[in-house]
């Protein structure tokens, strides 16, 4: 009896996940980014300071790559040839780097806050 | 090949400790070596399997699967890393007395070393998926030198083993009196910096915006990503720019693993007495 309601809140609080995921997502605009043998293009990014945006990375490489960033605080896998999408919270004025940790120190890029 | 070997030693450090403090934490307990090491081969294969599924994870739940599949399986580290301290509370005792007498004990712990699988198995898929496709992408990228890049990352592989050695060698050094309240310090903090890792992914895929300000910014001084601040964040759960809900979570998951872990070894305690004094 207890693990039916245990399964159900856990059913419900899934539902509500994905229900709020599908809402918040439908609401921004992505800013494209590909990933290509040269690098990120574009290389640099230039948006208002302090509102939230949302990255679209398309990896056109043949290879997999983690795409990352320490200020704007996400790390994430995207396979040969996929697409990753990353929704960064508000960032304060500043240029703040990105890059693929595979190849951290040549593939960089970057978001310039204004 | 020197940057191979750090980015799969700075992948690995984080599952290299879990396996050595696992190991030790799981002392005298039977079958619990043979089940973290089924947990370590588990997470291996797991890794793989999920590496060919990256894109699919990736598109999964409205562009947010790798972020709620991570969340996920910290949560379930989390949980099982609490069980393992209040079996502990409840036996660690009795098995500490046991391994002093007789230099070994076998305590019948299926359960705890299920548990202790179980984290050590999500530790390595977590962090082994990375691995993998980065060796893979060095296999298959043709760059100049994949040779030396596979060198490399091999060794940093056996960096991480090492690493596994080393926790787990200088934990049971530890004189037997007080040794599973060390390990058991240790796996609070482990689970406390898991729990406060579930709330950074599941911020990042935008799940959770409350309390989301940076409480501090360490980052200039020790760097999460680097290998200093990988150790420091697996022993004692370190961030470098936590959010206010992160830093909350790790306090609170501190606090309840702890008062549970006292609660149930009052109540273990005064069992033994009432046995003791009754017969």
């Amino acid at each position: 009896m207890r693990y039916r309601f245990a399964n159900r809140a856990i059913a419900c609080a899934i539902a509500a996940l994905v229900l709020s995921t599908s809402a918040s997502l439908a609401s921004d605009a992505a800013i494209e980014v590909s990933l290509t043998d040269a690098g990120f293009e574009p290389a640099q990014i230039s948006l208002p300071a302090d509102t939230p945006f949302t990255l679209r990375f398309r990896n056109q490489t043949r290879m997999p790559a983690e795409v990352e960033s320490r200020d704007m605080r996400f790390e994430k896998l995207v396979a040969a040839g996929g697409e990753i999408v990353v929704k960064v919270r508000p960032v304060g004025a500043g240029t703040h780097e990105f890059y693929n940790e595979f190849k951290e120190d040549t593939v960089r890029g970057s978001v310039v806050a204004q | 090949m020197f940057a191979a070997l750090i980015i799969v030693l700075r992948e690995i450090i984080e599952a290299g400790l879990i396996v050595g403090i696992a190991l030790a934490a799981s002392r005298g307990v039977a079958g619990a070596f043979r089940s973290i090491w089924f947990g370590v081969l588990a997470g291996v294969l797991g890794s793989c399997v999920l590496a060919l599924f990256t894109e699919a994870l990736a598109s999964a739940f409205q562009g947010v699967g790798q972020e709620l599949f991570n969340a996920a399986i910290l949560a379930v580290a989390v949980v099982m890393l609490t069980w393992h301290n209040v079996w502990m509370a409840e036996h660690g005792r009795q098995l500490a007395g046991d391994i002093k007498r007789a230099g070994s004990a076998v305590a019948d712990g299926a359960s705890d070393a299920m548990a202790l699988a179980v984290v050590v198995g999500v530790a390595v898929l977590r962090e082994g998926v990375e691995v993998v496709l980065f060796l893979y992408g060095v296999l298959v990228g043709g760059g100049e030198t994949p040779l030396s890049l596979l060198t490399g990352g091999l060794i940093g592989l056996a960096c991480g083993a090492a690493l596994s050695a080393i926790a787990y060698f200088g934990l049971v050094r530890i004189p037997m009196r007080h040794f599973f309240s060390a390990t058991g310090v240790l796996i609070a903090f482990l689970a406390a910096g898991m729990a406060a890792q579930c709330v950074s992914f599941l911020e990042q895929a935008g799940l959770v915006s409350a309390l989301g300000a940076s409480v501090w910014d360490t980052s200039w001084l020790l760097s999460e990503k680097s290998i200093g601040g990988r150790i420091a964040h697996t022993l004692v759960g370190y961030m470098d720019r936590p959010s206010e809900l992160e830093l909350l979570v790790y306090l609170l998951t501190l606090a309840t693993i702890f008062i549970l872990g006292r609660v149930v070894g009052a109540r273990s305690a005064r069992q033994r007495l009432g046995r003791a004094s009754g017969g």
